[in-house]
């Protein structure tokens, strides 16, 4: 069971850098997840297989989390860039530890935030794989599937939108995840990307 | 050792594993190739179904926070509600125990119990209680363990065929087998004493310490650790391993092998002797570049 989360929103307010530099744990979780998808995107740029770029992201914050006393407290605007870019330098220390001998660079974009929300698809083509699959799955399970996938809503929050049961929505999820798995379309897209 | 299929499409799901029994599965992924292949693809489709390989496929975000967060967040204080009900009945025990003999004191728990891990001789099962002094033993799979005290908490993970004692949660005696010993970045020092009567000492990151024929070798994966016997003391830092012999006498650091900090799936499978077989000709290519 996960710790039940703060609600706790990163800041560069005084009082917030305080607690960021005590290694206060509702401050270091507010700035996890305001540099979450920036992080995960630098480690994207370095790492092909999810679960490398989900160990590279977890590296990177224990490498921010011990850092926290040396924040500046004066120069608060700052703190954005440094968490950046203390990122990006562990990201890079990492591929470079994996893959000796590879140039390895990444591009730090501080502008873009990842869209929340709606699915928005990545190609015409992948668009008409998705909406094929849609189409052939049974239509009990494509509520839950459009609110997941579509909506972009979590796994909980889809099922306590549809009013569906506990058991109900962890019978839909293994179903669900089984037939993405076994999509052949879709296996042969990400086949195609990971040769890239 | 088992496949982890079903945590992977528990994980898919949503589930966010707790801190321990999270280290343990990446620990298994990261040691064999068919499940960290299946869950690079299970995550890669549920990515494209997102709408592309760079989205978050559900319940990712929450999962990386959580794994970040739990950093930062200290060992959870159980305080149950009728706790003040159990008070004289423990205040009574206590002192028939201090009467009978002093009580071993509980330093962690089980996270883990693969097939034939034992505690102190009876079968280990999850959320099993350590008490002070445990002795813990794997058979052929792995387990994990969990210590808390007042200096934070640790996670073990004990390979097959180990044998390891806990005299408090901060520190351990490594009798045979292979250990492998996470702390948070900072935390108090947390000591593995080695057959051969050496220490092992870190305050924060990741190190394996394993019995072998004829020594004991110290490895760090992240963060640093010193190992200090009878007449010398070394510092490793992260990718660097050291030996301990039978006398004591410590071995040069050098580069850590990558057999060392990798774990393999255990079990001495044909699978495991060709992938060590592998591991064996990097560093021998890393050797000859080295110039050694």
């Amino acid at each position: 069971m996960a710790p039940p989360y703060s609600q706790q929103v990163f800041s560069l307010d005084p009082d917030f850098v305080r607690a960021l530099r005590q290694s206060d744990a509702a401050a270091f979780e507010a700035l996890v997840r305001a540099f979450l998808p920036r992080i995960r995107r630098l480690a994207m740029q370095c790492f092909s297989s999810p679960f490398e770029q989900e160990d590279a992201v977890q590296e990177a914050f224990a490498h921010i989390y011990t850092r926290l006393g040396s924040i500046d407290p004066v120069r608060t605007d700052s703190i954005p860039g440094w968490v950046v870019t203390t990122a990006r330098n562990r990201i890079l220390d990492l591929a470079r530890q994996k893959r000796p001998g590879v140039d390895v660079e990444v591009t730090e974009d501080l502008a873009v935030d990842e869209p929340a929300g709606p699915r928005v698809v990545e190609s015409r083509e992948l668009a008409e794989v998705l909406a094929r699959f849609e189409t052939k799955l049974n239509p009990k399970y494509r509520a839950y599937y459009r609110a997941v996938f579509v909506e972009g809503r979590d796994w909980d929050d889809a099922r306590a939108a549809l009013g569906l049961s506990k058991l109900r929505a962890k019978y839909l999820k293994a179903v669900l995840v089984r037939r993405l798995q076994r999509h052949g379309p879709l296996l042969e897209r990400l086949g195609r990307r990971e040769k890239v | 050792m088992r496949h982890v299929r079903g945590t992977i499409a528990a994980v898919a799901a949503g589930k966010v594993l707790p801190p321990g029994d999270d280290a343990v599965f990446r620990a298994h992924l990261r040691g064999c190739d068919e499940c960290r292949a299946h869950y690079d693809a299970t995550m890669g489709v549920l990515r494209l179904a997102r709408g592309g390989p760079t989205a978050f496929a559900p319940a990712e975000a929450e999962r990386l926070t959580a794994r970040a967060v739990a950093l930062a967040r200290p060992a959870p204080a159980p305080r149950p509600w009728w706790r003040w009900a159990v008070l004289p009945a423990a205040f009574v025990t206590a002192v028939a125990l201090a009467i009978l003999g002093w009580p071993r004191q509980p330093v962690g728990k089980v996270l883990v119990a693969g097939g034939g891990f034992t505690v102190d001789g009876a079968p280990g099962a999850k959320d099993a209680v350590l008490l002070a002094g445990a002795e813990l033993v794997t058979d052929e799979a792995d387990a994990a363990v969990l210590l808390e005290g007042p200096h934070g908490r640790r996670a073990l993970l004990l390979r097959p065929h180990t044998r390891l004692k806990v005299p408090s949660a901060d520190d351990a005696k490594l009798e045979a087998g292979r250990v492998r010993v996470q702390l948070k970045p900072g935390a108090e020092a947390f000591r593995v004493e080695t057959p051969e009567g050496a220490t092992v000492t870190s305050a924060g990151g990741v190190f394996v310490a394993e019995r072998r024929d004829d020594n004991t070798l110290v490895a760090v994966h992240t963060g640093e650790a010193r190992v200090d016997s009878a007449d010398a003391s070394v510092t490793l830092k992260a990718g660097q391993e050291t030996q301990v012999d039978l006398s004591g006498a410590l071995a040069p650091v050098r580069p850590a092998s990558a057999n060392a900090l990798v774990e393999d799936r255990g079990g001495g499978s044909v699978w495991d002797a060709i992938v060590r077989f592998l591991r064996g000709i990097i560093d021998a290519i890393g050797k000859a570049l080295g110039g050694d």
